[in-house]
C-alpha cells in the first residue's frame, strides 16, 4: 500500500516539474525567434544582419519587419539601415535606405525572407553601441 | 546506482530539471553577443506617453491642441505593422498625441511624444516604397536637430526633421559643397533633393547648429 502511494505521488510530481521546466524554457525560445542583439566587433564598416534567428540557425521563413537601432545612454550614433536582396549584403537596395541618429525605427512593408539588412555607421565610432533587431513571420 | 524507486524518480526529476534549465540558459545566451549592451527599454511594456512639458516648451507644435487633421495616416498595411512592432511599444510613442507637421509633395510628417522623447514620424511616398520611418530623440538631442530622417539615395533623397521654436529654415548641404534652403513650418521641414546630403544647419536664438546628416550614399561621418 505504501509503495502504491509513492508511485502515485511520483506520477504527479514528475510531469509537474517537467511542466515548470518547460514554462521556463518556452520564453527563451520565443525570445530567440523574435529578436536579437548585434554589435560590431570593431569600429567602422557595415554590420550585416543575415536571416538568422540565432548563431548557426539559418532562417528561411522569417523576415525583418523592423530595424530598431538604439544607442546607449551616452552616445547618439548616426546610422543608416539598408535592406539588400542577398544574404551577403550585396545587390541594390530593396527599400530606400533610412538614416537617423539613435532611436530609429524602419518598419518594412512586406516579407523579405533571406534578405540581408545592412547597418552602416558611416565610419562613426562604434564603442558602446548596441543594436536590436526584430523579425517576425 | 539508484537502488530504490524513489531514488530513481528523484534522479529522473533532477535530470529533467537540469536538462530544461540548461537548455533555456543556452538559448537565451545564444542571442546575446557578449560585446553588446542590451537596450534598457523593454519592448513590450512601454505605455503611451504624455507630452513632457520641458520638451513642449521648446517645440510649439506640441503646445497646440490636437485636431482631426493631425491623425496619423499610413498606407495600407503599414499602420498595423507600425503599431505592433515599433516605437509605440518600445518607447511609449503616443500616436494619439501626434501633430501633423509640414507636408510637401505628398510627404507627411508628424511630431509626437514618447517617454522622455520627442518623435518624428514620416511617410515619404516619393520613394518607390513608402517607408514610415520614425526617430525619437531626447530633448538635448532634439535641440541639436537630431530628430531627423534621411531616406533614399540619389537621385531621390528625402530629408525631414524637427527643429526648435524660432527656427525659420534649415540649410541642407550636399556632398559637392552646394546647399539648398528648406522652409520650416510647425517646427518641421521636409525636402526632396537629388544629391547625396552631407549636413543640416540652422540658426537658433541660442546660436547656430550644424550636424552631419549624410544619406546612405553620402559622405561618411568622421569620429
Amino acid at each position: 500500500m505504501a509503495v502504491s502511494t509513492v508511485r502515485r505521488r511520483g506520477a504527479i510530481w514528475l510531469p509537474l516539474l517537467c511542466g515548470v521546466a518547460l514554462a521556463l524554457f518556452m520564453p527563451a525560445i520565443a525570445k530567440a525567434s523574435g529578436q536579437g542583439y548585434f554589435c560590431p566587433s570593431s569600429g567602422g564598416g557595415d554590420i550585416f544582419l543575415h536571416g538568422y534567428g540565432q548563431p548557426g540557425d539559418r532562417c528561411t521563413q522569417w523576415y525583418y519587419s523592423l530595424i530598431h537601432t538604439q544607442a546607449n545612454n551616452l552616445y547618439s550614433y548616426y546610422t543608416c539601415a539598408d535592406v539588400k536582396p542577398n544574404a551577403d549584403g550585396s545587390g541594390g537596395d530593396v527599400f530606400p535606405a533610412v538614416c537617423a541618429y539613435g532611436y530609429a525605427d524602419m518598419p518594412l512593408p512586406y516579407a523579405v525572407a533571406d534578405y540581408a539588412t545592412v547597418i552602416n555607421h558611416q565610419g562613426a565610432g562604434h564603442s558602446g553601441f548596441s543594436g536590436f533587431a526584430y523579425w517576425t513571420g | 546506482m539508484f537502488k530504490t524507486t524513489i531514488q530513481r524518480r528523484i534522479a529522473l526529476i533532477a535530470g529533467c530539471a537540469i536538462f530544461f534549465g540548461a537548455g533555456a540558459i543556452a538559448i537565451a545566451d545564444s542571442t546575446d553577443n557578449p560585446l553588446s549592451t542590451k537596450p534598457a527599454l523593454d519592448a513590450s511594456t512601454a505605455a503611451p506617453a504624455a507630452i513632457d512639458p520641458s520638451i513642449a516648451a521648446h517645440f510649439g507644435i506640441l503646445r497646440r491642441a490636437v485636431g482631426a487633421s493631425d491623425a496619423v495616416e499610413f498606407g495600407p498595411g503599414m499602420r498595423d505593422n507600425f503599431d505592433a512592432q515599433s516605437a509605440v511599444r518600445n518607447w511609449g510613442l503616443n500616436v494619439a498625441e501626434a501633430r501633423r507637421g509640414q507636408a510637401t509633395n505628398g510627404s507627411q510628417v508628424w511630431v509626437a511624444p514618447a517617454t522622455n522623447l520627442i518623435c518624428l514620424l514620416s511617410e515619404l511616398p516619393d520613394q518607390a516604397v513608402a517607408v514610415p520611418a520614425t526617430t525619437c530623440q531626447t530633448l538635448t538631442s532634439a535641440l541639436q536637430g537630431k530628430a531627423l530622417l534621411v531616406v533614399g539615395s540619389a537621385p531621390k533623397i528625402q530629408i525631414a526633421g524637427i527643429v526648435p521654436d524660432g527656427v525659420d529654415s534649415v540649410t541642407i548641404s550636399f556632398d559637392d559643397g552646394s546647399s539648398a534652403v528648406a522652409p520650416v513650418q510647425d517646427n518641421t521641414y521636409v525636402a526632396t533633393v537629388a544629391r547625396p546630403t552631407a549636413s543640416v544647419k540652422f540658426d537658433t536664438p541660442a546660436g547656430p547648429v550644424e550636424l552631419a546628416a549624410p544619406s546612405a550614399d553620402g559622405p561618411a561621418v568622421k569620429g
